[in-house]
């Protein structure tokens, strides 16, 4: 065909689109399908229809334009109804916790190396034990009175061999157990295991006892790293079995876990078996207070309870298992670990939990006032093994003074 | 972007992001859940952009990953990821019209938007409603933006043909019925 036949076409398109084209009025304007489509979708193909409407009823400019301003109040939304103000909220709430999480880990991750590689698990084991647990589960536990239970009386860090040897060990002290089981304190070998076969080697455990006011510092066979604070003890294994490396803890420890991904690593206390998923983790237990918690700083653990619940933890999140729940909030793990640098640091804190801490850790009881708890205090306290060196430094800083009388210590207010 | 303006943002578009998000039929919990990590990804990676104008396609690129994330971990068969509900439903409260003619209105469109593919309804949403161009329409569907102009089209098409005229005249019949 040649131009003739495109031309032909042509015309006979335009004139097809012209005898389309009727005229309406704005009432039928607004309830022509074309035209409805037209308000809510401008295609180019559409615009130039109405283009030709306005070429052949330029008089009708207006009209159209008042129907279409009409149409197009009509909206396409989406199935459901809107975000309520509440969810709005809620979730503005949750982004803005999220975006101050990252904000301080990675202020974190500046200040300490150390602590970035670490996770923070804090566990306050209960000394009573739940009503729900019988005799019979106690005894399968394994954590028993018995067997991990401080002497009152001792006064330095004690480590009890597999052979029931006990030896003491200088307070604040590393103590490094080797591959194959061979025990350093301060790089002067002490123990040296008999070469039996591996599985009376395996089931060998070693007691560490570290009594108030002490700290002990134990590097485990796979190279693990364990910060134990004052009132703790911790049963280790000689050598770790090939599908497994378990920890029994009653007290407080901090753990950096070497990744070991055919191994993984349990820390189990009276209440709860806390399984290490990421690489490095840090554990704290008294059994004779109410609550235990898990405080993580990185990576993640899952912590089950003696219910067989299973709750994982991620970083600066502290899990507390008290009365058989369990609750995560959020916290900054500094507070919680500050003790593996001998020092307890706090910011804007109540007076009141500053005690808390000190009565943890020297496993001594306070009586405070009221009025003094709620006390703000800033800044470092250093852990002196005395706690009387503690108290002189709150007394100089503070307007308090104590007294002592039966391990209680009585805080009140000097006169002005 | 400073980091301030996370909050901005979020006052700007989470309605709309909303909105776009529970068209997937999906559960709410869930949209404000991947909400949630789109602005804390945005929060994380606001150094890479440079253009505020951007903001808003970053935002529903995003938050459609996080979707089709979510619907292919529910989904038992890992490559149906282009086989996802997109449902809109007009709204004609706005109009000043009597209420029974403004349901008529919801009708029409409801009618003629269940001719369309989800594809489609997605398409004309993005570029119509919430006047995303062509190109980052055809961003967040992982299509050309040739095809993208043509997947919309059709849809305008099959809109224009596919409503029987009588339909058309009901509504004017009972308009007029109003009217009178």
């Amino acid at each position: 065909m040649g131009p003739l036949g495109v031309n032909v076409r042509l015309f006979e398109k335009e004139n097809k689109m012209r005898q389309n084209i009727i005229r309406k009025t704005e009432d039928e304007l607004i309830h022509d399908k074309t035209f409805i489509l037209w308000c809510l979708f401008p295609t180019q193909e559409l615009n130039e229809f109405y283009q030709d409407y306005l070429k052949l009823y330029p008089e009708d400019e207006a009209l159209l334009l008042s129907a279409r301003n009409k149409v197009r109040k009509l909206r396409l939304s989406t199935r459901g109804t809107a975000m309520t103000s509440i969810e709005h909220d809620v979730l503005k709430n949750r982004i803005q916790q999220g975006i101050a999480k990252r904000q301080k880990r990675q202020l974190f991750l500046r200040i300490s190396y150390l602590a970035a590689a670490c996770i923070l698990l804090l566990i306050l084991v209960n000394l009573f034990q739940q009503a729900g647990i019988s005799e019979n589960e106690m005894e399968t536990m394994p954590l028993t009175a018995e067997s991990l239970q401080l002497d009152q009386q001792q006064t330095e860090v004690e480590l009890q061999l597999a052979n029931e040897q006990t030896m003491q060990v200088p307070n604040n002290t590393e103590i490094r157990v080797d591959a194959k089981g061979q025990i350093q304190i301060e790089n002067k070998a002490i123990h040296s295991i008999a070469q039996a076969t591996p599985s009376v080697a395996v089931s060998q455990e070693n007691t560490l006892r570290v009594p108030r006011g002490r700290r002990s510092f134990l590097i485990l066979p796979d190279s693990s790293k364990v910060w134990v604070n004052a009132g703790t003890i911790l049963r280790f294994p000689q050598q770790f079995q090939t599908d497994n490396r378990t920890i029994h803890v009653n007290g407080e420890i901090y753990l950096e876990v070497k990744k070991d991904p055919t191994r993984p690593f349990f820390v189990k206390t009276s209440q709860m078996d806390i399984r290490v998923l990421g690489t490095s983790f840090c554990v704290t237990a008294y059994q004779e207070e109410e609550a235990q918690s898990v405080v993580l700083k990185e990576g993640l653990v899952a912590v089950n309870d003696r219910n067989g619940t299973e709750q994982k933890i991620t970083p600066d999140e502290m899990l507390v298992l008290s009365q058989d729940q369990m609750t995560v909030k959020e916290v900054d793990p500094y507070n919680y670990i500050s003790w593996i640098d001998g020092i307890l640091q706090f910011k804007e804190r109540n007076l009141g939990q500053i005690l808390d801490q000190l009565s943890r850790y020297y496993r001594i009881t306070f009586n405070c006032p009221e009025e003094l708890e709620s006390f703000k205090c800033s800044g470092k306290l250093v852990l002196f093994d005395d706690i009387h060196q503690v108290l002189n430094t709150l007394k100089t800083s503070l307007p308090i003074s104590y007294q002592e009388k039966d391990e209680v210590i009585d805080i009140y207010p000097t006169q002005e | 972007m400073k980091t301030n303006d996370i909050g901005y943002w979020y006052e700007r578009y989470a309605d709309e992001l909303f909105a776009y998000g529970i068209a997937f039929c999906i559960d709410r919990e869930i949209v404000l859940d991947a909400i949630q990590d789109v602005f804390l990804h945005l929060y994380e990676n606001q150094s890479k952009i440079q253009d505020p104008n951007n903001v808003k396609f970053y935002l529903f690129t995003s938050l459609k990953n996080r979707i089709i994330s979510i619907l292919r971990k529910e989904s038992q068969f890992q490559e149906l990821t282009d086989e996802y509900q997109f449902e809109l439903c007009a709204d004609a409260q706005e109009l000043t019209l009597e209420s029974e003619e403004k349901a008529q209105y919801e009708n029409l469109l409801n009618q003629l938007l269940s001719l369309l593919t989800s594809k489609q309804r997605e398409a004309i949403y993005l570029h119509y409603m919430q006047n995303l161009s062509y190109e980052d329409v055809a961003q967040i569907l992982n299509i050309t933006p040739k095809s993208t102009r043509k997947l919309i089209y059709r849809a305008i098409q099959k809109m224009q043909e596919g409503l029987p005229i009588y339909f058309v005249l009901l509504l004017l019949l009972i308009s007029y019925k109003y009217s009178h």
